[in-house]
């Protein structure tokens, strides 16, 4: 049997640069919602996100390839150089054809292309490059080329949940033995488009968001990127390297409902949550934390303690849920990765992060949602939890590497 | 052993699975002046516009008026596929159905309508409508929704390899018992912003020509396709038709610039080999090329058959079925559609557009086809620029 550990982790977000100060932050509940300065939010009600703020691209690459990358790649290969590093993985010692990129990608270049519009739009002469990094690929090949990857190379689209489906699969390949190794996790940047379609959805909130609270009102909009190495546990042990946690499986599964709300029941968040617990092969009552997707929406919210209701039953009381988007926002493409990094921080540092901003019991949401950090020792397994636009979920279940 | 059972398509050759037959074996070029949109680039009016489909035909009105092309191409070939395949989605099999999309660009259209309103307008420009359709996953979701699919659900945005992965990923939810029918759909969609973005690229080119010492570029197209799969002993136990079997897949890749196909050749001949090898079949009936009329691709792809092959490269005729319809990143579905319809009618299809081979391309591109040949076996190459590399090999069932 061949168990996907991660070895290396690399983070960029709107509370931290960095793995230690990320989870420093999210120890202590910081918030990162405040007010966005890459584009013009007047008139808008939603005003709010969580931006990577006093990110300088110059600081990290030079102007020629800062030209090429979108800022989503930009964040992306920031964290990658992070887990590279962390990991101690000498990529000129390993077999390259054995290292695979799995990358889950939202608006990817999006923000680049908007730029390339708006000078069309104005009549001025557009730049190309600005569209060389649009392809949702864009990271995954960037990455492929940093590293000399030469194996499986794939990028998962689907909205809020892939860069979680992508860390799911990442582990999947490596039990396969389709790969040794795998750079996987997501990344993406606040755009003007995803910003005024929340709005237009009226999904954002006007505070920062409030998670499972009774007076929620929707989203905070956040942006960063999270990337994970992963090796086959065997290989960590050779080189003496001990993991932070591992990936012991995952679930998908469709709502089939409607295109942008979640089933209210909860039932299809709670088939992905089944369905990854009968792949990782772990007992229900293991399961010690939940990171929730917690996106701050009415719908989502209910729906979600619903599914946790559905699956764990009486007992879905006593595990402390949270969502640590009241801190980072809706990071869309890299929602699944940054909260991977998160949900481990019990597993790291025996904390649990909590939902900050919570203060009105919802009598429709009862479940524990930790609104201050709390003590998280003893805790094995963690589960996190994903739901896109379409009903699209994933259910990710991390548990102590052995 | 995963098996084709059912085919959709809707393509710039024509809807349906009939019409797409019928653009093989009689060699319909697909490509036209643009019509109903209008699209034009400084350097290309021609494209493979999808012209005869209707999606009244096949979706409710009302819905697919808040459907993207990209979304309505997706849902179309879903519904004929599933209706091919004889299969009914039921309470029994709703959770066990797994639906994989592959996408290059999903809808650029919707997007930059989104984005217009905004730019025009402000806030109060932007319409709630269409921003759900500019997820990559709508198409996806559309499915699932329409049929009531509850099982795994997910879209691959890969550049050229987005159609294989899914394919890929069906065939490991098969295999894994995770699912026991998945539909693939593969789509794309042309718009005035993906005509912009690809013409300002300098990628565009009014002909398709692959092979052909003057090939300039490509006729950038649209469309989308379906196949079901299923484990082909579950397809013998209810005697569903079986169009051909997915006997393997190979995928490697290369560092390559975002834009550039992999000039080392590595990730091509690795992917050929390794589908090669685990199929048992070194030598197959024809290959189906990735090639796009690009000066690039269609000579790396070509020197990357020689090094496979040797010397019996010259005897595999290689077909460049995308010279009938044009190139979108998304088509994989829709070339394993028409491989699968290849192998099964005894056609290799016909490279269209080519006259005066480049020196450097000297295999045996059927540009006198079409051919008729017992065929038991069909290479998929698909390789994609930023150096990711596919290939499967279909086989026959008999």
């Amino acid at each position: 049997m061949r168990h996907p550990v991660i070895t290396g982790i690399g983070v960029v977000s709107s509370i931290g640069i960095g793995k230690e100060a990320y989870w420093n932050a999210l120890a202590a509940g910081v918030c990162g919602i405040g007010e966005i300065t890459l584009f013009d939010t007047s008139g808008f009600k939603g005003r709010l996100g969580a931006e990577v703020r006093g990110f300088s691209p110059d600081d990290y690459f030079s102007r020629k390839e800062a030209g090429r990358l979108s800022r989503c790649d930009q964040l992306g290969a920031v964290a990658l150089s992070e887990a590279l590093r962390d990991s101690g993985l000498d990529l000129n010692r390993i077999d390259r054809t054995r290292l695979a990129v799995v990358i889950g990608s939202g608006s990817g270049g999006l923000l680049s292309g908007e730029i390339f519009k708006k000078q069309l739009f104005n009549h001025k002469k557009p730049r190309p490059s600005l569209l060389v990094s649009f392809s949702s690929s864009a990271l995954t090949d960037h990455i492929a080329l940093k590293t000399g990857a030469r194996g499986f190379r794939s990028t998962v689209s689907t909205a809020c949940s892939s860069s979680s489906t992508a860390i799911g699969i990442a582990g999947e390949i490596i039990k396969k033995g389709i790969a040794d190794f795998v750079i996987t996790g997501g990344s993406e940047s606040l755009t003007e488009t995803t910003f005024s379609g929340f709005n237009s959805l009226r999904a954002v909130d006007e505070v920062p968001c409030r998670p499972f609270d009774r007076k929620r009102k929707g989203i905070s909009l956040g942006e960063g990127s999270a990337i994970f190495i992963v090796e086959e546990a065997g290989h960590a042990r050779q080189r003496d390297r001990k993991p932070y946690a591992e990936i012991a499986g995952y679930g998908l599964s469709c709502d089939a409902h409607h295109v942008t709300a979640p089933a209210p029941d909860g039932t299809g968040i709670a088939h992905a949550i089944r369905s990854a617990i009968s792949n990782s092969g772990v007992e229900l009552g293991e399961i010690g934390y939940i990171n929730a997707h917690g996106t701050g929406t009415p719908a989502n919210d209910l729906a979600e303690s619903n599914a946790i209701k559905l699956v764990f039953g009486k007992s879905a009381y006593g595990i402390p849920v949270s969502s640590t988007k009241s801190m980072i926002g809706h990071c869309l493409g890299a929602a699944g990765a940054s909260e991977a990094a998160a949900a481990i921080l019990p597993l790291i540092r025996g904390v649990i992060p909590p939902t900050i901003n919570y203060k009105n019991p919802d009598p429709e949401c009862d479940l524990d949602y930790v609104p201050e950090p709390r003590n998280g020792s003893g805790i094995s397994v963690v589960l996190s939890t994903s739901v896109a636009f379409g009903g699209n979920n994933t259910a990710l279940i991390l548990r102590k590497a052995s | 052993m995963i098996a084709i059972t059912g085919i959709g398509a809707v393509s710039p050759t024509g809807t349906g699975k009939e019409k797409i037959l019928r653009s093989l074996s009689e060699s319909v070029s697909g490509i036209s002046v643009s019509g109903k949109f209008g699209l034009h680039a400084y350097n290309a009016d021609s494209f493979g516009e999808v012209k005869d489909f209707m999606p009244k035909d096949y979706i409710p009105p009302i819905k697919a008026r808040r459907m993207s092309r990209f979304s309505q191409f997706a849902l179309a070939s879903a519904i004929e596929a599933l209706r091919d395949s004889g299969l009914e989605i039921n309470d029994e099999n709703r959770f066990n159905t797994g639906i994989a999309v592959g996408t290059g660009l999903a809808s650029t259209d919707s997007t930059d309508k989104f984005y217009e309103g905004l730019l025009k307008e402000g806030a109060d420009g932007t319409n709630p409508m269409i921003f759900p359709e500019t997820v990559q996953n709508i198409a996806a979701s559309h499915i699932s929704i329409h049929f009531g699919i509850k099982g795994p659900n997910i879209t691959f945005s890969h550049s050229d390899i987005s159609s294989e992965l899914a394919i890929f990923y069906a065939c490991e939810l098969l295999k894994d018992n995770r699912a026991d029918f998945v539909i693939v759909s593969g789509s794309d969609e042309l718009s005035h912003a993906v005509v912009t973005g690809y013409s300002s690229l300098g990628l565009l080119s009014d002909r398709m020509m692959p092979f052909d010492l003057m090939r300039d570029g490509f006729v950038l197209a649209e469309g989308g396709a379906t196949v079901i799969l299923e484990r082909l002993d579950d397809a013998k136990k209810r005697k569903a038709d079986v169009y051909c079997k997915i006997v393997s897949q190979g995928f490697s890749s290369s560092p390559a610039a975002t834009i550039k196909y992999d000039s080392s050749l590595g990730s091509m001949i690795d992917s050929m080999k390794t589908a090669l090898l685990r199929a048992g079949t070194p030598i197959p009936d024809f290959i189906s090329a990735a090639a796009n009329s690009t000066r690039e691709l269609d000579r790396l792809e070509t020197l990357a058959i020689r090094e496979v092959f040797g010397g019996m490269a010259s005897a595999i005729p290689v077909s460049a079925v995308r010279s009938h319809y044009g190139f979108f990143q998304g088509d994989g579905v829709l070339r394993i559609a028409l491989a699968a319809l290849s192998l099964r009618e005894g056609i290799i299809p016909k490279t269209l557009g080519l006259k005066n081979p480049s020196p450097e391309c000297d295999l045996d591109y059927v540009a006198d086809g079409p051919r008729n040949a017992e065929i038991n076996s069909v290479l998929i190459n698909s390789f994609s620029s930023g150096g990711s590399a596919s290939s499967i090999v279909l086989g026959r069932e008999n």
